[in-house]
């Protein structure tokens, strides 16, 4: 389930742009490149996840013989629907970004291998003002587009459970409290792998500390707007009247299954509320720990959703599930997918925005001790290619 | 039904053929041969089944890992018949009539075969112990006929062997008895039930004068025998009328179940159980009992009584009946005599005398039922109420007994065993042929029967399949299947079936009369002219071919149910039974063990048949292990409750512990360890503990599944022993339970009410307003929605069905019949070819079954009342599954079947989170590979399909049954299928007729006539998914009075 957790980077990085808050060059390229390996993690699912992987391609709308359609009433075909195109426009998003950056190494190449690949790759970016207009101006649209598709694809990952009949999905609060989830998962998965990378690669002065301050800041909302949603669920199965609704709400947090409902109460809920203290939001250490916390809690919110379906409505098929060995590897197995195309973005790939850090960095000012109306960026980037 | 042709020339031998030729075809040889080399099990003795199946699921699973590579169409070969049988129409399956016996009594059974293949059992309605329903032995039967564990050839010394090496032996043997007549030679076999058998072991004592003969079952009818015996002075059967009874008290008879002519009694109980009769005419069920039994869920007023004390409130009972002024006649001082103390029995003085009261106010309306596990002294008491209530004739009825005449008289079962070992241990026996019985498990401990079998020279064992007696036998010879050979059987009440076989040998097997007429004249018949002469014999010749004929068709031998007899009186009883009881009862306050024989495995004969192992428990639900059932106070005392069941939320539910505590009981001496578990219901300070589990040697389904019983009983006092320890080992064992939580937590879904609150208002008592906080609308009926549904004609939600028009199948399940036998769940598995999935995954909830009869208590956990409810596929018409499904693989047919299109499935499971019913069945691994290349694949019903890895499944409503009545229907030129010729599975086998099936368009069917009847209703009907199978609610007739002191 680390593949939901990870959904949000796109949609930080895409409101982030739009809403021109700089500080996102620290973060956006690995919080995109999270979001593509979380969503292509999440992609392998159904695969395991289903009987008969041979004939997946029936849930897409392929014309056939039979003439038989997916059922376009199913929650899971808009899923379909939506992670793929998600997908799809993460990918173009995350690529849209590389291109100067790919330019870059292309230039500095050592071998001839890695400048054909990246040569391919960087579409024969020069650098050239057409260039960088054109990109400036895709890389906007690309973002207004991958914004409310974030927002879409966390909703409709969400009717997977409201729209179904099981007490305890069945709620129409599922939408905006899965979009705040992932946004609040996104930025503690980041910061979580930001910080390492941070530590490893040296990149203190590129990630500076009122960008962590500002993402702590992002996760105490998020967390706060979570827990306002965990509280208004319980008061609305109260206030429904519903029986099944009330019981399912009352097991979550007192049933077989209470440890993983406040395992993630605590650490989604209440780890989060320290960060209103500025000494802690300025403690590497301490927020380091907040963000397994919340990674942690994030994936019990999910077991606590989908375990509420361990008893609804008749008690005669009441159970209590236990992972056999080949869950619990194959949820580890994601882990190592995760890890490694992060590890291999991490060593073949730009890490940082290499052309918005510059844009950003004080030098890019043409008034810094320059009066040459000029890009600074651009200069830069094409230091080779003149 | 039956296709028998007529031809007197025929010798009804026909059908055989196609499967003459399939056996002689060198590929189904070589096919029998490789896969199962003879005398050797398929695995070895190594692999226990948990890693047969450990090995087989991660086989299937990594073959699912490497995807599209699976063979998905073995490659199979057609046999053409080079010589096609008469009145054989591939596809069409053939019924044939014949009968199985279990403990002495037949049920005549119609037995349906295609091409050759026996593949599902039915009642026969011409039986009167089956009147067309089945009993869960009977379902299971046909596996057993398959089971790849079965014996193939005879072994000697555990070498393989062949019958002519047998006989060669046996001749040398014999030639020495026939001329000593047969000194120091035994028999031993269970109950005999066939005539023919009998006739021929009376042919062996004649030939062996001196040889002697022990009748030994360890689920014996004795109590029943020896009680009326001794106020009657005659060997005479109780047979009760319960269709004419309005009071019955029960004495821990589980007369819907485990009884004899149970699946009669059940059908005759329900017919009065319904509420409309009113107040006058609807029966009334009082049951003294301490474990709870199907029986005792459908009673009235349960009284939860320590097993050593039911029959003293059997005397209180009585005693309260002689003083208010009931005249026992010749019994009145016997009864007098004797002495109960209701509060050491723990019942109440008032409680019994409004029972007594009620009782007495109907009498010649009333009945006693005294359960077979109960002493003779209890049976006695029973008879001498009913004969001075004026109940016999009216409510009861004495027949001679059928076991007797074919069995003859005996000390007693345990006494016979007990002297069978006795000779034994002293040297006395030389020769033992033991006929289809397995002594050296099936017999208490304390015989050391096995211990003993050394000290006898030649053993001999006629058994299906190698078990504990055969692996200390000298020769096993393996025996036929009851469709595997002639033979007969006289139902409780007389009535002679010939049971024909359905099927040649399928392997190198013999029946019991075979053996005994080789045994006995040396000369070899077949069990056909065995079984015809002895019939010819007793028709003195009067156009017996035809005779032979009809009654082959028929399944029962015309006129030949006993008649009734007027049982006598005898003195003195009543008062030699109370002594001999005296002696033998346990003391009042101690801790009590009870022994009985499992609902499923029987007395062990059918530990290896996984239907039965993974059928649950009818009232604990657990599969594949029996346990030492103990109440929650015990629970307490001994200190284990905390890992049995959840106290600190709700204490309903058995909890989320997956490994059990383990105890050891030790009585007289005797221990065994078993695991432990909590059902409410049953008195304090009883243990039970269920024999027939424990089975050290049989195939490899049932080795090594749960915990023997006979270790610790006792063959003075079998079923009873006080003086019991229970200690907590401090080991754990897991359970696999298909039903971990006993309250229906206030909802809905079982509706009960009381008769007088239904009569006061039936149209209330179960409707939607009292029971759902959902609106209904009062113009429309349905439940009040923002929603407005999508008109049928115009293309809506459903495509262009219109519900309003053509045939609309539907069901009811009668709460109020329903005994919860679990027979349907058995019917259902052998009609729809459903797998076993085994305990490992039984334990992760995967369990197949498509029906399940779900089990709620109510009420005080120590003494709470209990319901059952059949939960199946409820064939919404707005079905939750429908809509979530991305492929549309589950869809509504225009008849309103929720169908399933296996193979559009990719297994996404979402259909199952979504169903509110929890019905739908998940292929989680290739479990028909269990059937590949094995007998078991000649089981399967070729009309459904069989399914694969990864596809969802559920209750289809038996829709292969639905369009082959429709085939038929339509080649006669109508439309609409008439009612009655569809019949799902379940409500055919269902012995009280609780499961009704129908068009419900049709008006005049039953169906609809439920549909519309006040105790109709649907569950989760506020959710919307209009279920077309709906239940009419549960309606308990209790006594006010009684009511009142419980209050």
């Amino acid at each position: 389930m680390v593949d939901r957790i990870g959904h949000a980077g796109t949609l930080s990085s895409a409101i982030l742009f739009l809403f021109r808050q700089r500080w996102r060059t620290a973060i956006n390229r690995f919080s995109e490149a999270m979001t593509i390996f979380a969503v292509m993690c999440a992609g392998i699912f159904p695969g395991i996840h289903v009987g008969r992987i041979w004939v997946i391609y029936f849930v897409f709308p392929i014309p056939n013989q039979m003439s038989v359609w997916p059922n376009f009433r199913s929650p899971l075909l808009w899923d379909v629907f939506a992670v793929s195109t998600y997908f799809t426009v993460s990918v173009l998003f995350w690529y849209m970004g590389l291109i100067p950056d790919l330019a870059t190494f292309r230039d500095r190449a050592t071998t001839k291998v890695r400048e054909f690949v990246l040569s391919v790759f960087a579409l024969g970016w020069r650098g050239s003002a057409r260039h960088w207009q054109n990109y400036e101006r895709a890389y906007l649209i690309l973002a207004a587009i991958s914004t409310p598709l974030v927002l879409s694809v966390h909703s409709i990952v969400s009717f997977d459970f409201a729209v179904s009949k099981v007490p305890g999905w069945h709620t129409t609060i599922f939408p905006p409290y899965f979009v705040a989830g992932a946004v609040f998962s996104g930025f503690a998965l980041v910061e979580t792998l930001l910080l390492i990378a941070r530590q490893v690669f040296g990149l203190h002065k590129v990630v500076r500390m009122h960008h962590l301050d500002n993402m702590n800041k992002f996760m105490l909302l998020t967390g706060s707007l979570v827990g306002y949603a965990y509280a208004m669920e319980l008061f609305i199965a109260w206030y429904s009247g519903n029986m099944y609704e009330r019981f399912a709400f009352y097991n979550r947090a007192l049933g077989e299954y209470w440890w993983a409902y406040w395992i993630m109460v605590s650490c989604n809920v209440i780890a989060p509320q320290l960060f209103w203290f500025k000494k802690i939001r300025f403690n590497i250490p301490i927020m380091f720990i907040i963000t397994i916390l919340i990674n942690i809690g994030m994936w019990f919110e999910r077991f606590v959703i989908v375990i509420t379906l361990h008893a609804d409505f008749l008690p005669s098929s009441w159970g209590y599930y236990r992972p056999t060995w080949v869950d619990i590897w194959t949820y580890i197995g994601t882990f190592g997918l995760f890890g490694t195309f992060f590890l291999l973005f991490l060593k073949y790939l730009p890490q940082l925005a290499i052309a918005e850090v510059k844009g950003v960095m004080p030098e890019a000012n043409p008034h810094f001790g320059d009066d040459h109306h000029g890009s600074a960026v651009s200069k830069t980037s094409n230091s080779k290619g003149h | 039904m039956s296709s028998l042709n007529l031809d007197p020339k025929n010798t009804g031998k026909q059908y055989w053929k196609s499967l003459d030729e399939l056996g002689e075809a060198p590929e189904f040889k070589t096919f029998l041969e490789r896969e199962f080399p003879e005398g050797a099990a398929e695995m070895g003795s190594g692999v226990s089944r948990r890693k047969f199946l450990q090995v087989m699921g991660a086989g299937m699973a990594l073959a699912g890992v490497s995807g599209c590579k699976i063979v998905r169409r073995p490659e199979q070969n057609i046999l053409p018949y080079n010589k096609m049988p008469e009145s054989l129409i591939p596809g069409i399956p053939q019924f044939y009539a014949t009968a199985m016996s279990i403990g002495g009594e037949a049920v005549g059974l119609l037995v349906e075969s295609h091409e050759g293949r026996p593949t599902k059992v039915e009642g026969n309605p011409k039986h009167p112990s089956s009147q067309g329903a089945t009993g869960k032995y009977h379902q299971a039967s046909v596996l057993g006929l398959y089971d790849q564990d079965r014996s193939r050839t005879p072994v000697k010394g555990g070498q393989s062997a062949d019958w002519n090496e047998f006989w060669s032996d046996a001749g040398k043997l014999f030639e020495t008895y026939k001329q000593n007549g047969g000194q120091g030679l035994r028999f031993l076999s269970g109950y005999i039930g066939s005539p023919s058998l009998a006739d021929v072991k009376a042919h062996v004592l004649k030939t062996y004068p001196k040889a002697q003969w022990t009748t030994y079952e360890s689920v014996t009818r004795d109590a029943q025998a020896q009680g009326i015996a001794a106020v009657t002075g005659a060997g005479l059967d109780p047979h009760y009328k319960f269709e004419a009874a309005k009071r019955v008290l029960s004495i821990d008879a589980d007369f819907t179940e485990a009884e004899s002519d149970h699946l009669k009694y059940g059908k005759a109980f329900v017919s009065t159980r319904n509420p409309d009769l009113g107040t006058e005419k609807m029966s009334r069920l009082y049951i003294v009992e301490s474990m709870y039994t199907p029986t005792g869920g459908t009673a009235d007023h349960r009284l939860r009584v320590k097993p050593g004390q039911i029959v003293n409130v059997l005397i209180l009972v009585a005693k309260e009946l002689q003083a208010q002024g009931l005249n026992l006649g010749d019994w009145n001082a016997e009864i007098s005599a004797l002495s109960a103390d209701a509060a050491s029995a723990g019942v109440s003085a008032a409680y019994i005398r409004e029972l007594a009261k009620d009782i007495l106010e109907h009498k010649g309306a009333s009945v006693v039922v005294v359960g077979k596990y109960q002493p003779a002294l209890a049976h006695a008491i029973g008879h001498a109420l009913n004969a001075s209530l004026g109940n016999i004739g009216a409510t009861v009825e004495y027949k001679p007994s059928a076991l007797k005449a074919l069995n003859g008289e005996s000390a007693g079962s345990f006494e016979s065993i007990s002297e069978l070992a006795n000779a034994m241990g002293a040297g006395q026996v030389e020769t033992l042929v033991i006929l289809d019985a397995n002594p050296a498990f099936a017999t208490p401990a304390d015989l050391d029967f096995a211990g003993k079998m050394a000290k006898v020279k030649h053993v001999i064992n006629l058994g299906p399949e190698a078990n504990e007696t055969s692996a200390l036998s000298e020769w096993h010879l393996p025996l036929s299947h009851f469709m595997e050979e002639w033979g007969d059987g006289l139902a409780y009440d007389g009535t002679a079936s010939i049971a024909q076989p359905l099927i040649q040998p399928l392997y190198s097997t013999q029946g019991a009369a075979e053996l005994l007429a080789g045994l006995s004249g040396f000369e070899h018949r077949k069990s056909h002219d065995i079984v015809k002469e002895y019939w010819r014999k007793q028709s003195n010749g009067m156009d017996f071919e035809h005779k032979w004929r009809e009654s082959l068709h028929d399944g029962v031998i015309a006129k030949t149910a006993y008649a009734s007899v007027n049982p006598g009186t005898a003195k003195d009883g009543i008062s030699k039974l109370a002594a001999a009881h005296a002696a033998k009862a346990p003391k009042a306050g101690g801790l009590e063990i009870i022994f009985r024989a499992h609902p499923n495995l029987y007395d062990g004969r059918f530990a290896n048949n996984a239907w039965l192992q993974e059928l649950p428990d009818p009232i604990t639900k657990l599969t594949w292990d029996n346990a030492a059932f103990i109440s929650p106070k015990l629970a307490d005392k001994i200190g284990v409750s905390a890992h049995l069941f959840n106290k600190d939320k709700t204490g309903t539910s058995m909890g989320e512990y997956r490994h059990r505590p383990m105890v050891r009981l030790t009585v007289g001496g005797k221990s065994v360890e078993a695991v432990a578990w909590i059902v409410p219901g049953l008195s304090e300070d009883t243990v039970l503990l269920h024999f027939g589990y424990g089975r050290r040697s049989t195939g490899k389904v049932g080795t090594g599944t749960g915990f023997d019983a006979f270790a610790i009983m006792n063959s003075a006092s079998p079923f009873l022993a006080g003086d019991v320890k229970i200690e907590a080992t401090g080991g754990l064992y897991e359970v696999a339970c298909t039903q971990d939580h006993w309250s229906l937590e206030g909802r809905p879904i079982v509706r009960e009410a009381g008769l007088e609150g239904y009569e006061e208002n039936k149209a209330e008592a179960f409707s939607e307003e009292k029971w759902n906080e959902h609106p209904i609308d009062p113009v429309d009926g349905k439940e009040k929605s923002l929603w407005t549904e999508a008109p049928f004609d115009k293309g809506g939600a459903r495509g262009d069905y219109d519900f309003s028009k053509g045939m609309q199948w539907g069901m009811v399940i009668d709460l109020n019949s329903c005994t919860g036998c679990n027979t349907c769940l058995l019917a259902c598995t052998a009609e729809n070819n459903i797998p076993v999935v085994g305990k490992e995954q039984v334990l992760r909830g995967r369990e197949m079954h498509w029906i399940r009869l779900d089990r709620y208590f109510s009420g005080n956990i120590d003494n709470p009342e209990l319901v059952f409810q059949v939960m199946t596929c409820q064939q919404c018409e707005n079905a939750p599954c429908e809509e979530v499904c991305p492929v549309a693989a589950t869809v509504h047919s225009h008849e309103g079947l929720n169908d399933m299109t296996y193979n559009r499935c990719i297994g996404t499971r979402y259909c199952s989170n979504n169903c509110p019913y929890k019905v739908r069945r998940f292929n989680f691994f290739n479990y028909t590979n269990q059937w590949k290349n094995s007998t078991l694949s000649m089981q399967k019903n070729p009309d459904v399909t069989v399914r694969f890895r990864g596809v969802m499944e559920k209750c289809t409503y038996c829709v292969q049954r639905i369009n082959r009545a429709r085939i038929q229907y339509k080649n006669k030129g109508q439309e609409v299928i008439p009612e009655g010729a569809v019949t799902p599975a379940c409500a055919q086998a269902c012995p009280t007729d609780a499961i009704v099936f129908g068009n419900i368009n049709d008006a005049s069917s039953r169906v609809a006539k439920l549909k519309s009847h006040p105790r109709n209703y649907g569950v989760l009907r506020d959710l919307n998914t209009k279920p077309r199978t709906s239940y009419l609610g549960r309606v308990r007739n209790p006594n006010k009075a009684i009511e009142k002191i419980q209050a």
